[in-house]
């Protein structure tokens, strides 16, 4: 009865969850029944539920060249770097811009350090080219030249981009990730800082002491969903920023590009959806980790 | 795999709108005409007067074969996923395989279906046509695709900036290898220093002139093929014969002596592009006939090319045959109407005309030699269907050609096959279902090493044999020795 009430008291609330249920429910899980194609041979005229099982053979072509492990280093390598450079990043400009005191300033920067982010690739891309092109660029004319050092043929030069791709990559995404974190920071008790300052902390005491500590749930949780991603990749970043390169490849190739390389010319579904659930499992895998792991730590902090 | 079913959804979406227009279509028309419909590729142009030619297309078919026809119209951009995905549920009953995977691969996943039935009751006419050439649609004992008549033959060829050669006193006739073209090329370079002579390492086609039939492994990715000069049957890796390394040579030369553009492994134009832009000199393609290659560039660059040969025979493979295939989806429920059209447009002229050209006197206007022209006040970019797609339809050779070609335009086309030197594997062609991950491999490589070798950016000598160590280990050999087996099987049976 009291539960008859309740629903009805609610039921305006129900009704508003419906279009988002209904969106999840078709986006997000009928195309799990999807995940049985990684497993078999698709033919057209089966269709998905029909087509021949063929166990794990779509998987084969990953392992196929003896660089197979570089695929899997260079991907988890990256998000490695990315992961922590980005919460290093986001959380001192969040910092930095939390203590600008002019409002004028402080929106202006906000604006300014989102750009990147709203770039495209193919537009970083090509920025990224005449920063690094070999004859028109500007660090080997603007900078080398003057300085005496011969030009350096960037796009042939894979042990360079590791760190090209990283800088691209920080450069990109911290205005986003900053803000993330600055609207938390702005959500922070006062009068906590308040205090501090009664008593007699510096800048610097209070960073450390109130807003590092508030700050760490939401570094937590922002971690260990970027660590779901941790065996893609951004296909823009790794295929378009080194403009494809053959030569970069070593330094560039991930799950991602490899894939697209690869069956780009056979349209083969199977071996696709494939590629896909590896990624997929693995990435699970890893949350389950590192979050079982954080509930170990701080169980306050896990996500579940 | 998400995304694949976003495709999915999206594809749902595309038949639900055609749906209606179906229904609208079909409303008005007679009722016995079976529709089909045809998807047709946007380049330049939009078609906007699609409806008016439809229109008259209908005309002619729903009287002779009794066959509707819709003609969907897609950008050349999205040709290939939105078709994939039309494929997947029958909604398109005919379509040109081109720009898309190779047709081998629809054949193993099912998609398309064997022709060889259809051909019998209602293709009499493209089996006239093409003669021994529909051989080269059979996959694993069945037609499962019906080439263009065109002509097929392949030569390698340079195309130059004509104004430079006329300027320099070039004779294109006087160009026959790469010998000759390294000559021209110092030439022009000392006169327009300003000016590359080559475009780009990536689009320039440095493998012709060696002269091989890839035996179904497309662009640069050549895994396995027959040396052609050698006229056998052996299958050998292109990438370790001694033609491979003469024509590096070449390559590795001219960007020593500064030929190339600048950043060539950067420059993400195609090579015309860099011509029209008069940024190079010249660029390396193919075409049966130099002089043809040149010209049907003219019209894209806005200027004069002239065009001349850089090998001096004209081989013609399957691949050269097969380059664009008229296909039908396995799962269309039309296909007899489908077939019906398809041997329509091979030999009915009126039908081809209208495809190729438009309407006449809306789009065209006859000139008196039997050529055709732009109607009054159009030209190739205002016209209301595009005047330059006329090869996209099965037979362009039986319409009339477009001024300034001669009345007996295409009959060169035909008669340039009988001229052709065949592969000796001609008419075979390979299944790659045994080897798709070794394919996959070797693509990567072939990706990671090829340009940088032949543009000589780095030591060639030890790049090269890295090169063919890590093809090797990727599986080259194994496609080679799945390509030798079903090459003999496929003679032994002949």
């Amino acid at each position: 009865m009291a539960n008859m009430k309740r629903i009805k008291r609610f039921l305006p609330l129900y009704l508003m969850m419906v279009p988002g249920l209904v969106y999840l429910v078709v986006n997000n899980y009928i195309p799990l029944a999807g995940l049985q194609l990684a497993f078999k041979k698709f033919k057209y005229t089966a269709g998905i539920w029909g087509s021949p099982w063929v166990g794990f053979k779509n998987f084969a072509f990953l392992f196929k060249t003896k660089d197979a492990w570089m695929l899997f280093r260079n991907t988890i390598g990256y998000n490695l770097v990315f992961l922590v450079l980005n919460i290093i990043l986001a959380v001192a400009v969040a910092i930095l811009m939390n203590e600008i005191r002019s409002a004028w300033l402080r929106q202006v920067s906000q604006t300014v350090i989102l750009i990147p982010f709203l770039l495209s690739y193919v537009v970083i891309s090509y920025i990224v080219y005449a920063m690094f092109g070999q004859s028109n660029g500007m660090v080997n004319n603007s900078i080398l030249k003057p300085l005496g050092v011969e030009g350096i043929s960037w796009y042939t030069k894979p042990e360079y981009w590791p760190v090209i791709l990283t800088m691209v990559q920080a450069w990109k995404s911290f205005g986003y990730n900053s803000i993330i974190y600055y609207a938390t920071i702005i959500g922070f008790d006062r009068t906590l800082y308040e205090a501090a300052a009664v008593d007699g902390a510096g800048v610097w005491k209070r960073i450390v002491s109130i807003t590092l500590p508030l700050l760490k749930p939401t570094v937590i949780t922002l971690t260990l969903m970027s660590i779901g991603r941790m065996f893609y990749s951004d296909f823009g970043l790794f295929f378009q920023v080194p403009m494809n390169s053959g030569m970069l490849q070593k330094a560039t190739t991930t799950i991602d590009t490899y894939v697209y390389r690869g069956l780009m010319e056979t349209n083969d579904i199977g071996r696709a959806a494939a590629a896909g659930f590896l990624q997929s499992v693995l990435g699970f895998v890893t949350v389950l980790a590192a979050n079982m792991f954080v509930r170990r730590v701080e169980s306050d902090n896990a996500l579940f | 795999m998400k995304r694949k079913f976003k495709k999915m959804a999206g594809a749902a979406v595309v038949t639900g709108m055609l749906l209606p227009a179906a229904v609208c279509g079909s409303g008005a028309k007679a009722a016995e005409a079976e529709k089909i419909v045809v998807p047709y590729m946007l380049t330049m142009n939009a078609a906007e007067e699609k409806d008016m030619v439809q229109e008259a297309i209908n005309q002619i078919t729903e009287e002779k074969i009794g066959v509707e026809v819709e003609l969907l119209c897609i950008d050349f951009a999205s040709w290939s996923d939105q078709l994939n995905l039309l494929l997947t549920d029958g909604s398109v009953d005919l379509f040109n395989c081109c720009f898309m995977s190779p047709v081998s691969t629809y054949v193993d996943s099912g998609a398309i279906a064997s022709l060889d039935e259809l051909l019998d009751t209602y293709g009499t006419g493209i089996k006239e046509c093409l003669g021994e050439y529909l051989e080269s649609g059979r996959f694993d004992g069945n037609i499962y695709g019906v080439p263009k008549v065109d002509a097929y033959s392949n030569r390698p060829c340079v195309v130059m900036d004509a104004e430079i050669c006329d300027e320099l006193g070039i004779v294109p006739d006087d160009i026959h290898n790469f010998d000759d073209l390294t000559e021209v090329a110092h030439k022009v370079k000392e006169a327009h220093p300003e000016l590359a002579i080559f475009p780009t390492g990536t689009n320039g086609d440095f493998l012709g002139p060696i002269g091989f039939d890839p035996l179904g492994t497309a662009g640069n990715n050549i895994f396995g093929g027959l040396i052609l000069a050698d006229n056998n049957l052996e299958v050998v890796n292109v990438f370790e014969t001694q033609q491979f390394e003469k024509m590096l040579e070449y390559t590795n030369t001219w960007m020593k002596e500064g030929l190339f553009v600048n950043d060539p492994m950067n420059s993400q134009d195609g090579a015309v592009a860099y011509v029209s832009n008069r940024q190079a000199f010249c660029y390396l393609g193919g075409g049966f006939d130099p002089a043809v290659a040149a010209e049907v560039q003219q019209n894209n660059c806005g200027m004069r090319l002239y065009g001349s040969e850089l090998a001096d025979v004209n081989y013609a493979t399957t691949d050269s045959v097969s380059g664009m295939m008229w296909c039908i989806p396995a799962l269309s429920e039309h296909q007899e109407a489908a077939m019906k059209f398809l041997n329509e447009l091979y030999v009915n002229a009126d039908l081809a005309n209208l495809v190729c050209s438009g309407i006449e006197g809306v789009h065209y206007v006859k000139n008196e030699d039997g050529t055709i022209d732009f109607a009054e006040g159009l030209d190739a970019f205002n016209t209301g269907w595009p005047s330059g797609m006329g090869t996209f339809w099965p037979n362009i050779t039986i319409t009339m050609p477009w001024a300034p070609n001669p009345p007996a335009y295409y009959q060169s086309w035909i008669d340039s096959n009988e001229k052709a030197t065949l592969s000796p594997a001609m008419g075979f062609t390979f299944n790659p279902a045994n080897v798709t991950d070794e394919i996959a491999a070797c693509t990567n490589v072939v990706s990671q090493y090829y340009n940088t070798i032949v543009l000589g950016l780095d030591d060639t000598e030890s790049l090269l044999e890295q090169f063919r160590e890590e093809l090797h280990d990727a599986g080259i050999d194994a496609i080679i020795e799945e390509k030798q087996a079903q090459l003999d099987a496929w003679a032994a049976e002949k």
